[in-house]
């Protein structure tokens, strides 16, 4: 059987290709999300079906999330723990809403909702994090040990995440957030980094860093599958894939980089302002302003690269004072309280 | 199917498998790779464990 593997692409298509994953690169491993929002469009506009964009993002996701989790378990922001019992939900999340979105599909309706959906989802979680991150900057700072998982959920058996600093939380409590972020990235058909992330921190109690090492790690395992999927059925360019990896590995390695060299708060500002700007981008694709959609998105995607690689250069100039990972507040540092 | 196509006779399944394992592959040469380039370059400043 014929399976398509890919096109030789000219030279200034393999620029464009790799300035694209160094772009999505930097920005998946500083908020720890897949980037599909970026990729996709921009794969789209360089001329892939939306099929090929999907399957071929889904693919360099696969190898770039490999560098971007290595360097944040390096860094010590993966809590192995944790990722193991959330994959153990997410699995059978991922399917049930694979199914949901297929019978929204037979009653005609899939396109409609799931974008009504997604771009609330995208404006009530961005709005949530902007009002949290606002607040942490003028001095109130969040509490992971408030979180939600942590205080109402106790159903037996209790575990703690040391490597989070989470001293009891029920491993059901856990296991049910992989369950829901795996159910909803299925459902709304992104990586789900954006719900995960978040769900990490707010709702299991997790550091900012932790959060974004530990999602990335999951992005893997979500990305793999996803990529064996559009394989399967041809639609992945695994050329442009392979040409997207060489700059979205160096994009991730120096992203990953530069959650040591920026404060937790703002870390979580930039990606409540990354959320809320995807929002309006898909709000404007519904209203089917396609060119503005996928200008905010471009925009978005070079503003924040050259933010957080402002952030990092910034912070390497300063020689160890900015980038060594004192901005890591934990819960019940002296510098917490 | 675009001009200078890649096609490949192979099974659907072995292929996926195989291009997901590539992808993996690559990304642990890269890795492997870019963390050199950065103890070369200086990039690296003793982190210790956060955890």
């Amino acid at each position: 059987m014929s399976v398509y593997a890919g096109a030789l692409p000219s030279g200034l298509v393999v620029i464009t290709l790799i300035i694209i994953g160094f772009c999505v690169g930097v920005i998946g491993a500083f908020f720890g999300v897949g980037g599909a929002f970026i990729a996709t469009p921009a794969l789209n506009i360089l001329g892939f079906p939306m099929a090929y964009a999907i399957g071929t993002d889904l693919a360099h996701m696969t190898g770039k999330s490999v560098v971007a989790a290595l360097k944040h378990k390096k860094l010590g922001n993966v809590d192995m723990k944790a990722a193991g019992l959330l994959l153990i939900g997410t699995l059978p999340g991922v399917k049930l809403g694979a199914k949901a979105v297929i019978s929204l599909e037979s009653m005609g309706m899939a396109e409609f909702v799931l974008r009504t959906i997604y771009i609330a989802l995208l404006m009530v979680v961005g709005s949530l994090i902007l009002r949290e991150s606002l607040s942490a900057r003028r001095g109130t700072e969040w509490d992971g040990t408030k979180a939600l998982l942590q205080r109402k959920f106790r159903l037996k058996p209790i575990i703690a995440l040391k490597a989070s600093g989470i001293e009891s939380i029920s491993i059901w409590g856990v296991i049910l957030l992989g369950f829901v972020t795996g159910f909803l990235a299925a459902f709304l058909g992104v990586g789900g980094g954006f719900v995960r992330m978040p769900g990490l921190l707010y709702l299991l109690g997790m550091p900012t860093n932790m959060a974004v090492g530990t999602d990335l790690l999951e992005v893997l395992f979500s990305g793999g599958y996803g990529m064996f999927l559009y394989a399967r059925e041809a639609r992945v360019d695994m050329i442009a894939a392979l040409t997207m990896l060489l700059g979205a590995s160096i994009g991730s390695h120096l992203g990953a980089l530069a959650t040591r060299c920026v404060q937790a708060d703002s870390i979580r500002l930039y990606f409540a302002l990354t959320v809320l700007g995807s929002g309006v981008a898909v709000g404007a694709k519904q209203a089917d302003l396609k060119t503005l959609s996928a200008g905010i998105l471009l925009f978005l995607g070079t503003a924040l690269t050259g933010l957080i690689l402002y952030k990092l250069a910034r912070g390497l100039r300063m020689k160890d004072k900015r980038c060594d990972g004192s901005n890591l507040r934990r819960h019940g540092d002296p510098a917490n309280d | 199917m675009p001009e200078h196509a890649v096609v490949l006779d192979v099974n659907p399944v072995i292929y996926a498998v195989t291009a997901v394992a590539v992808m993996v592959a690559a990304g642990l040469i890269l890795s492997a790779t870019l963390e050199r380039i950065s103890g070369w370059l200086g990039l690296e400043t003793d982190y210790g464990d956060s955890s």
